[in-house]
């Protein structure tokens, strides 16, 4: 069995999915070439949506007479990187049948369906488990934005004959029902009649075999009308092949006018004279044409590679200003790399988000506290980065790539107290590090010098490891807080020690001290310090760490 | 005055009596062991869970910045990770020890309007065992315009976890706190060479308001 998924007129979806939320419900065609150049008048409508055909906009008119018919109309060029994007997107959800995909053409997936489990047997069981296996890819492709469609079937051929005569409501925004102006129209095959129907088809779901209880409940469920399978047998395929037009075994023109000549419309028509007969008039191109028609023709698919690299990318037309359309785009991309991730047995260990800008480029890496395929996980790191970013120009092309790695399997230590939620935490402190800065948010790391406040600040383990005792380590004294930078001091001397302060916050009479306590390094580099500290006990303000580097005085911080 | 203050007293009395709240229920059920005997003694077992306790502790030497590196200390024993907001960015990991930054997440602040806000955030986070606004070296000026709205609603995202949300300040300021006490003892020159644990014996405590099952204290302050 083999599956074929469709995406109906692709360039125009492939534009409506970069197009902010809302943007089906507008009038939007996407042209042959650049509608901005000079010589739009030689720049015709390649595909329309329903919003501007049913305004009279057709394909083939050009760009002034697409506008003198509906004046609001948006018009698109082509898009190569939205193009690459969604036929990613496509691959992804195809994946989630097999491994076997073929990239057969812009929109259109070819999936070798033989030896999955849920075709192996010749029951009707078989073929409701790969139906619902197909809607589960076709909703997985809606929430990426794109409206597609499944045929099942013995061969490649009858497949894609099925997907392309399903009947489909088209959606082209994610999370709206498919409803009235969210329909694409439907004018890239000649043979689709209204609705995508043929007439004279026979219900998909009873070339199956279901029951008619089974069919009430199959044609409830979501997506059910956009998968058709077609049984694997001699009676079933010919009555489904013999009424569909003629023009979707793609007859060349003269072969088309041959036929034509002779009262063929149908498949069945022409399948209905000998092989040889149609051969010998025809040549071999007619007898490729009659296995077509009869859905014979078997080929040898050509794999597609998955991904080695896991990312999405687009340029827009025109420059992002605001954080919503961004924030849309960036949410199909999260699903669509969730998606790849998890067709390939992998999970995100960073994310790497660039924003190309009118002049110049934001770039961000985003390590994740866990490895995790969830894509509203990495929404909701992007989303909370985003909310504090503002840039001088707008934002011209989008670029999201992510670093897989293994999903984490371990063993957590008996007395190892691990994150109730890592990712929860991950984006707390994303948040607190938008108010802060995320340079001042982590954990304090020591750095290997005696260097006075020599500490920085890493990142947040996902657990809190057990130690044993740590007596060996023991402390003395009250620990210090610091001011940052030290307060510039005036400092009496007597006999060598301190007898008086004066500070920014301190003054008084030192009534006790100990020190000097000596201390110097790094005299090899730029950064060398000396320096002699004192512990202080000034009357009526406490204990304090005073010292003296290079002859000034420093008030370094008090002992609490 | 006095008549007054003494009749508002038996009110919550009365009212704590009929109406056991929250916090009540909360204060024999978890409370978070310091290892400040003082301390512990004062909030009768340790730091109550979901529940704001404010520590004034005046200036240097009263013990303040040890007494929180034994909550931090307290926390990382029990597995606990704990979250530092650091008003006045005056935390110092070198003299901190190992035990009191295994578990601990530093949020250098640079004032107290951020501080409250970084506070606000963490205080929601499941993950966090115990949360610490460090307040202490913050204008006054400032503290005093941080509205009374903002404390409450602190103390109504505390209430929603199980993490004690200790709040360090120099002067007291937190109308919300369930709990609140001082530190008044001060320590002198000669600590300094003294052993850390032989320190936590002389610390100080005055309980200065207590609200939970016993009902309403107010003591002076």
């Amino acid at each position: 069995m083999f599956a074929v998924l469709v995406i109906p007129d692709f360039p125009l979806q492939a534009v409506l999915r970069i197009l902010p939320a809302g943007g089906s419900r507008r009038a939007v065609a996407v042209m042959t070439g650049d509608p901005a150049s000079a010589g739009s008048r030689q720049v015709g409508v390649l595909q329309c949506n329903a919003v501007a055909a049913a305004a009279g906009v057709a394909p083939g008119l050009t760009a002034p007479q697409a506008m003198a018919r509906c004046p609001g109309i948006e018009l698109h060029a082509r898009s190569e990187s939205a193009e690459a994007s969604a036929r990613d997107a496509a691959l992804a959800a195809a994946w989630t049948l097999s491994p076997r995909v073929e990239n057969t053409a812009p929109g259109v997936c070819t999936i070798d369906l033989r030896g999955h489990p849920a075709v192996a047997g010749p029951g009707r069981s078989e073929a409701g488990k790969i139906g619902v296996l197909a809607r589960a890819a076709i909703a997985c492709l809606d929430a990426l934005g794109l409206a597609g469609r499944i045929g099942i079937a013995r061969t490649p051929r009858i497949a894609r004959y099925a997907a392309d005569t399903s009947v489909v409501a088209l959606r082209v925004s994610a999370g709206t029902p498919a409803n009235s102006d969210e329909t694409l129209s439907r004018r890239s095959r000649g043979g689709l009649h209204e609705g995508g129907s043929v007439p004279g088809a026979r219900d998909p779901r009873r070339q199956v075999g279901l029951p008619s209880e089974a069919l009430a409940k199959e044609g409830d469920l979501p997506y059910a009308s956009a998968v058709r399978i077609i049984a694997p047998s001699d009676f079933d395929e010919c009555a489904f092949l013999a009424p569909l037009p003629i023009e979707l075994a793609d007859p060349s023109e003269e072969q088309a006018a041959v036929l034509s000549g002779w009262g063929v419309k149908t498949l069945g028509g022409l399948t209905a004279l000998p092989r040889a007969e149609a051969a010998m008039r025809l040549g071999e191109d007619g007898a490729a044409l009659w296995d077509r028609a009869a859905g014979r023709e078997w080929r040898v698919l050509r794999h597609a590679e998955p991904p080695r690299a896991f990312e999405a990318e687009v340029e827009f037309e025109d420059g992002i200003e605001t954080l919503e359309p961004l924030l849309f785009l960036l949410r199909r991309f999260c699903d669509q790399l969730a998606l790849q991730l998890a067709a390939a047995n992998f999970a995100a260990a960073e994310l790497h988000l660039v924003l190309k800008l009118d002049e110049g480029r934001h770039a961000r890496d985003f390590r994740l506290p866990a490895p995790t395929g969830d894509a509203g996980v990495f929404f909701s790191v992007l989303h909370t980065h985003l909310e504090t970013l503002k840039t001088d120009t707008p934002v011209v092309a989008l670029r999201l790539a992510v670093t897989p790695t293994r999903p984490l399997h371990r063993q957590q230590g008996l007395f190892d107290s691990s994150l109730v939620d890592p990712h929860g935490l991950n984006e707390t402190l994303a948040r607190v590090g938008a108010v802060v800065g995320s340079e001042r948010v982590g954990v304090p790391v020591l750095e290997n010098t005696r260097r006075p406040d020599a500490v920085r600040l890493g990142p947040v383990p996902d657990r809190v490891s057990w130690q044993p005792e740590l007596a060996n380590v023991a402390l003395h004294g009250l620990p210090l807080r610091r001011h940052r930078p030290p307060r510039p001091a005036r400092v009496e001397v007597e006999d060598s020690r301190p007898v008086w302060v004066l500070a920014d916050g301190v003054a008084g009479p030192v009534t006790a001290a100990e020190g000097p306590w000596r201390g110097s390094g790094e005299w090899w580099s730029a950064e060398a310090w000396s320096r002699d500290e004192w512990d202080v006990e000034i009357g009526g303000a406490g204990l304090h760490r005073i010292f003296e580097s290079a002859g000034q005085w420093f008030v370094e911080g008090e002992y609490d | 005055m006095r008549e007054r203050t003494l009749s508002v007293a038996a009110l919550r009395q009365l009212v704590a009596d009929r109406l056991p709240g929250p916090a009540d229920s909360r204060r024999g059920a978890a409370a978070l062991p310091t290892g400040v005997p003082a301390l512990d003694e004062a909030l009768g077992g340790g730091l109550a869970s979901g529940a704001l306790t404010e520590i004034v502790s005046a200036g240097a030497g009263s013990g303040g910045q040890f007494v929180q590196l034994c909550l931090l200390c307290a926390a990382a024993g029990l597995g606990r990770r704990a979250a530092l907001v650091d008003g006045a960015d005056a935390f110092d990991p070198q003299t901190a020890g190992a035990e009191a930054l295994r578990a601990l997440i530093w949020v250098r602040c640079g004032d107290a309007a951020t501080a409250m806000q970084a506070a606000d955030l963490l205080v929601r986070d499941a993950n966090l065992g115990l949360v610490l606004l460090d307040l202490r070296g913050c204008p006054q000026s400032a503290l005093r315009r941080t509205p009374a709205t903002a404390w409450y609603r602190l103390q109504r995202a505390a209430e929603g976890t199980a993490a004690p949300v200790v709040v360090h300040t120099s002067q007291a300021l937190v109308p919300s706190a369930a709990c609140r006490v001082a530190l008044t003892g001060r320590f002198g020159i000669d600590s300094c060479g003294r052993p850390r644990d032989a320190l936590s014996a002389e610390v100080e405590v005055e309980l200065l308001r207590a609200r939970w099952a016993g009902g309403f204290a107010e003591a002076a302050g």
